[in-house]
């Protein structure tokens, strides 16, 4: 029995330092992947966003200086999440997308009959603020990259009965992911999400942040 | 010797359909079940089928090991890549003050390093459009987001008039550019940021700390003296 515990102890001392070493080089690999991504977005002189789950926030930054920072309360993953490559937000989709006002210059005969709308505008009285803010943006919304990827957004529940309505959303939501796995099979097309659930008011940030065409970096 | 009574129509009828319904039911209970037996089934599949796809998919992007002779080597060049990568980030980040505008919250920061030396409400862009049918032009009063850098700095500056401000206001476009000058309009300084937005004072105080102007980040008074006097030209300036 002393030699088999001896011989375990031996193999044990042999495979593990290079199973971690094998672990070690991967992570090794996946830091230079991420941080040749994040040089090549530093030096553009721009605006950019890292999704770091591992730390559980997401920073944006410039220059590769972290200029805002949100915390992440938690992040489910589906399907090959691919970090390390630089991502461009495609498109934003949510319920109740916040509109422009749209102010139309009206044609030469009806400018008299606007004239006194503008002095309307002018009084402070009367004065209505026609602007889009932080508090329009939706708190639930998902933003699709170029090559398909999705990051959903979810607001952290506040209050008994939102977060049972939560619950049930997260259960839909792990339910319905592998039947977009076979959809998405089907039409010839990699699916891989992320559902990060962060508090509503940096839910809000972050949609008006990420703007068409800016540029992600996902660590995972 | 027995009668036999004719029973009434109804009651036949009746004692018939009692005797067809337990076996109708129990068909109709037979095929619900094998119907939600067969959907239930068919939801399974399809989720392990996905759950498969979704794994397969994982296991494709992995890559491959290293041989073992190769990787100390390997790991050792790794490091001292990841290290000198490190190093030419950091080299890009700006020495001395910045600035960093969140149009989002309204608020300036004035800072050196992680440090927040000043914090100041302001005033960013409404987000409005402006729509010309007959020229067929647009604006919008949006802050620009990214990287600039302070490229002017003015004092007493004189705000030369748009096209759009005058549409807006429904008045006609002056045609001598003497008649867009209006001074005062912008408070006591200006600091230009490029692509003709500028971080300048205003008349409006009260709107302060909301999504009001047409691009340019407008400041209170005393913000903007600080913001002048300590911001150099080419001081950068991180707008989100």
């Amino acid at each position: 029995m002393r030699y088999y515990t001896l011989i375990l102890l031996f193999l044990c001392s042999v495979l593990c330092p290079t199973i971690a070493e094998a672990d070690d080089l991967e992570a090794l690999e996946a830091t230079n992947r991420q941080l040749r991504a994040e040089y090549e977005l530093a030096r553009k002189s721009q605006l950019y966003f890292v999704f770091d789950l591992p730390a559980k926030k997401v920073q944006f930054k410039a220059s590769g200086m972290a200029i805002a920072e949100l915390p992440v309360q938690r992040a489910d993953f589906w399907g090959q999440v691919g970090g390390d490559k630089i991502r461009t937000v495609a498109a934003k989709h949510s319920y109740g997308t916040p509109e422009r006002e749209v102010l139309k210059i009206p044609p030469p005969e009806q400018s008299a009959e606007a004239k006194p709308q503008a002095e309307a505008k002018a009084d402070p009285k009367k004065f209505e603020l026609a602007a889009l803010e932080l508090s329009d943006m939706p708190t639930s919304f998902q933003v699709r990259f170029d090559d398909g990827f999705l990051v959903s957004v979810k607001p952290a529940p506040e209050g008994f009965f939102r977060r049972i309505w939560w619950a049930l959303s997260k259960g839909f939501w792990h339910l319905s992911r592998p039947l977009n796995s076979v959809w998405n099979f089907l039409h010839k097309q990699t699916y891989a999400e992320i559902l990060l659930t962060i508090p509503p008011k940096d839910a809000q940030l972050l949609y008006w942040s990420l703007t068409d065409g800016s540029s992600c970096l996902l660590i995972n | 010797m027995t009668m036999l009574y004719p029973r009434s129509s109804n009651t036949l009828n009746n004692q018939s359909g009692r005797s067809k319904q337990p076996g109708g039911r129990r068909l109709q209970r037979r095929f619900l079940l094998v119907s939600a037996i067969v959907v239930a089934s068919l939801f399974l599949l399809l989720e392990v089928a996905g759950c498969v796809l979704a794994r397969r998919q994982e296991a494709k992007s992995e890559a491959e090991p290293a041989p073992p002779g190769a990787r100390d080597n390997r790991a050792r060049i790794l490091k001292s890549k990841n290290a000198a990568l490190r190093k030419k980030i950091a080299a890009l980040a700006p020495k001395g003050q910045y600035v960093v505008i969140d149009t989002a919250n309204n608020r300036v920061y004035l800072k050196k390093d992680s440090q927040t030396l000043r914090e100041m409400i302001a005033s960013c862009g409404s987000g409005n459009v402006l729509e010309d049918p007959v020229a067929d032009r647009k604006w919008t009063f949006e802050t620009p987001r990214g990287e600039f850098q302070v490229r002017s700095k003015i004092t007493n500056p004189i705000w030369i008039k748009p096209d759009w401000a005058f549409i807006e206001e429904g008045e006609p476009i002056p045609d001598r550019s003497s008649e867009r000058a209006k001074p005062g309009e912008m408070g006591d300084y200006a600091l230009g940021i490029g692509q003709g937005y500028f971080i300048h004072g205003t008349m409006y105080k009260r709107l302060l700390g909301r999504n009001v102007s047409h691009g340019c980040v407008r400041l209170g008074d005393e913000d903007l003296k600080a913001l002048y006097e300590t911001a150099g030209i080419g001081t950068r300036v991180f707008i989100f």
